[in-house]
């Protein structure tokens, strides 16, 4: 007995079995043929989504560098528009009167409120010395009899610049009561030194150190409070 | 929507134009004292949204004047930031006894004293 009968089936035509795989194969190579096409339709789609990834990615990037640009540059408008209010505001304080004490009120503000500072002497000159004219935080005593040659001070008055501790260096043989000044200040009219501004302690939240914004402040007070107090003095003369 | 109203207090003239100036680019509106009396009184006639105020002041303190806002019904929810010479412990401790919200240190910087605004009142209008 054949296996065909053994199980019941037909037996196979081989010939017709050939054919039939042959028909299957060339659908199956038709199909594999199309499939390959989609593949490489897809190879192309992907290559394409690729690159606009890349392309979206670098303009991302390019946003975040101009963001940064963006935020530096307002960081820094900022900034300049603090140092013009400071500026304004000190400056405002400084010839809002003619009046001498309404001016040394003026100047103890700023360099309380505005920079920061909880000891202060501003010294004139008196003939030939030097004069505490108006103080705060602190015994004037010691400074009543400066030197105005001498040390720190003399070097700020002869040179008509202003020194600060930490920037500045001091002269080799500093004075006693200079131990403790943090920014001396000189107060300049037509460029010659008329007294200084004497600055030591500072508040405990500036951690020892003036900013950028205090040496502008600085730079104001060198060129204007010596002249706003000798205008007050030569009204008070001509009144 | 109104647009929020602070009330600055301090007595040196040159601190408030500063902090007005430091202000003025963000949309509030801004009413001033000069001491800590004149601020309880103003607190009460100008309804503020929030109180920015020195601490050492003549005829009454910062502290003493938040203590005051603090004990008026009217008052007692107002924000106050109290603007401290010194940020040592003891000085803010005592702030925050007396009722403060906040407070900043002397001198003021501009960006902290507008973020501590915002932080209260949001963006303003």
């Amino acid at each position: 007995m054949t296996a065909e009968a053994a199980t019941g089936r037909a037996p196979r035509d081989p010939a017709a079995e050939a054919e039939t795989l042959r028909v299957q194969l060339a659908s199956l190579r038709q199909e594999r043929e199309r499939l390959s096409a989609e593949l490489g339709g897809l190879r192309d789609e992907l290559t394409r989504h690729r690159s606009v990834a890349t392309q979206l990615q670098d303009q991302l990037d390019a946003i975040a560098r101009e963001n940064e640009a963006l935020m530096q540059r307002q960081a820094e408008i900022d900034e300049q528009q603090n140092s013009m209010a400071n500026l304004y505001v000190a400056s405002f304080s400084l010839h809002a009167s003619v009046d001498r004490e309404a001016v040394l009120a003026g100047i103890q503000e700023i360099v309380a409120n505005l920079i920061g500072c909880e000891e202060m002497a501003l010294l004139q000159r008196s003939d030939t010395r030097l004069a505490v004219t108006t103080f705060f935080g602190l015994d004037p005593a010691p400074l009543q009899a400066v030197d105005p040659t001498r040390g720190v001070l003399g070097q700020c008055l002869r040179g008509g610049s202003t020194w600060v501790r930490g920037r500045d260096e001091a002269p080799a043989t500093p004075e006693p009561w200079e131990a403790g000044l943090t920014a001396c200040i000189p107060l300049l009219v037509d460029g010659n030194a008329t007294g200084a501004l004497a600055l030591f302690r500072l508040l405990p939240q500036k951690c020892g150190a003036y900013s950028s914004l205090d040496h502008e402040m600085f730079d104001f007070l060198a060129s204007r409070a010596g002249v706003a107090l000798l205008c007050a003095d030569l009204c008070r003369r001509s009144a | 929507m109104a647009r929020k109203k602070i009330l600055l207090v301090d007595d040196s003239s040159t601190a408030l134009m500063m902090n007005r100036m430091l202000l003025s680019k963000e949309p509030y509106d801004v009413v001033t004292a000069r001491d800590g009396a004149e601020a309880v009184e103003k607190a009460l006639s100008e309804h503020p949204d929030l109180v920015v105020m020195d601490v050492v002041m003549p005829r009454m303190t910062g502290f003493e004047a938040c203590a005051a806002l603090r004990a008026n019904a009217a008052t007692r929810t107002l924000p106050v930031l109290l603007v401290t010479t010194r940020g040592e412990g003891e000085n803010v401790e005592r702030g925050f006894e007396a009722g403060c919200t906040d407070y900043i240190t002397k001198p003021v910087n501009g960006a902290e004293l507008i973020a501590k605004v915002r932080n209260v009142l949001g963006t303003g209008a």
